[in-house]
């Protein structure tokens, strides 16, 4: 490429042109008056309140207002990284650990077996293993089954669910 | 938006008053900040007049508009006014009200993007007898007839095909010549970046000046 074409002198002079446009004569006093007189008229426009002063230093700072989103966004960030991991734990509901194995025990005569489910032959029982029961220790929102004399004072006659299988 | 022509106060006195006394040396910007701060219109006066024109040739050879950068240059000063509080004199005034001006042209241009509209200003006495554009016209240009006016406006249909940022850095450097530091400063930006902004603007309107830069 031609070396002065690169170095872009010609569109220099031709940009020279530029220079040469002028406003009408006496443009410039006019200006200033005009400026001078939308000021002398508007008292109550003299000065901006804070919020805009704010807003027009952002306005001419490009680098201020890009501090000023990237602490606005990682305090955001902050804010809910913080609320998640501030989050409590889970709590493991249901019954004491052991419980139902201790359960067929507990309940004397009471026969239960589980369900095993084999894929090829179905439904067979599972004779080697402590028999266990379904039984609703918990309620529907998985909270812990009140103590058993927990509905004493309300006279209910309660009894634990015991499913069976076979006839 | 035209301007709102409204008469000075009672007392203050009128220009012609203040331009009839007797001149002395130019007051500092910071001690008309100060009085202007004050509320005093007329030491804001004498800011507007002392870089009115630099600030008015920036915005109109960004717009090609004179009537819009009429408008613009006074809501720039308008707002400079109002703003003056939260002037802290970290960069001169001159830079500071540049960038306000500028930065309002470019929201303006984004707003009004691709509906421009040409108003030129006339060319002055001097275009006639530049030396350098006599030869560019006469000489290096395939297109011999093209008159200065035709050149003129497709000299400025070019710039408005520049981005905002691309347009501004050419104003600033090769139209009113700034130094790169100034530019940066107004800007707000590294010289890096103004380099860079510069080189491909110019770029941008060899390209599209192509027929009129040829070498012959």
């Amino acid at each position: 490429m031609n070396p002065e074409f690169e170095s872009h002198d010609t569109l220099k002079k031709l940009l020279a042109l530029k220079r040469c446009e002028q406003p009408p004569p006496g443009y410039f006093d006019d200006l200033a008056r005009r400026v001078n007189a939308r000021l002398a008229g508007d008292a109550s426009a003299r000065s901006l309140p804070w919020w805009e002063r704010f807003w027009l230093n952002l306005e001419i700072r490009p680098a201020l207002a890009c501090a000023y989103s990237v602490a606005i966004s990682s305090l955001l960030l902050f804010g809910v990284g913080y609320s998640l991991s501030g989050r409590p734990e889970p709590i493991a509901v249901g019954p004491a650990p052991g419980y139902f194995t201790d359960l067929p025990g507990r309940m004397g005569e009471t026969e239960s077996r589980l369900l095993l489910l084999d894929g090829a032959s179905g439904i067979a029982p599972r004779s080697q293993s402590p028999p266990p029961v379904l039984i609703a220790y918990s309620n529907h929102f998985a909270e812990p089954a009140p103590p058993a004399d927990f509905y004493k004072g309300y006279q209910l006659n309660l009894q634990p669910a015991v499913y069976r299988t076979g006839p | 938006m035209p301007p709102r022509p409204t008469p000075s106060p009672p007392g203050a006195p009128t220009l012609p008053e203040r331009n009839a006394q007797p001149q002395s040396a130019p007051a500092e910007d910071s001690v008309l900040i100060q009085r202007a701060r004050k509320g005093e219109l007329d030491a804001y006066d004498d800011l507007v007049r002392r870089y009115q024109e630099r600030v008015y040739s920036t915005v109109y050879h960004m717009t090609s508009n004179h009537e819009d950068a009429n408008d613009l240059v006074q809501e720039a000063f308008i707002k400079g006014f109002q703003a003056l509080k939260s002037f802290k004199g970290e960069s001169s005034f001159y830079t500071w009200i540049y960038r306000i001006a500028v930065n309002r042209t470019i929201n303006f241009l984004k707003q009004r993007k691709n509906r421009t509209h040409m108003s030129l200003n006339d060319l002055n006495f001097n275009a006639e007898h530049d030396p350098d554009l006599i030869a560019l016209i006469s000489d290096r240009t395939p297109r011999r007839d093209a008159s200065l006016t035709e050149l003129q406006e497709k000299l400025n249909a070019a710039m408005l095909q520049l981005s905002e940022v691309h347009r501004l850095v050419v104003t600033l450097h090769d139209i009113q010549g700034l130094s790169h530091e100034e530019i940066a400063r107004i800007l707000d930006c590294n010289i890096g970046t103004v380099r860079s902004r510069l080189f491909y603007a110019r770029q941008q309107l060899q390209a599209h000046l192509s027929d009129y830069l040829k070498q012959t």
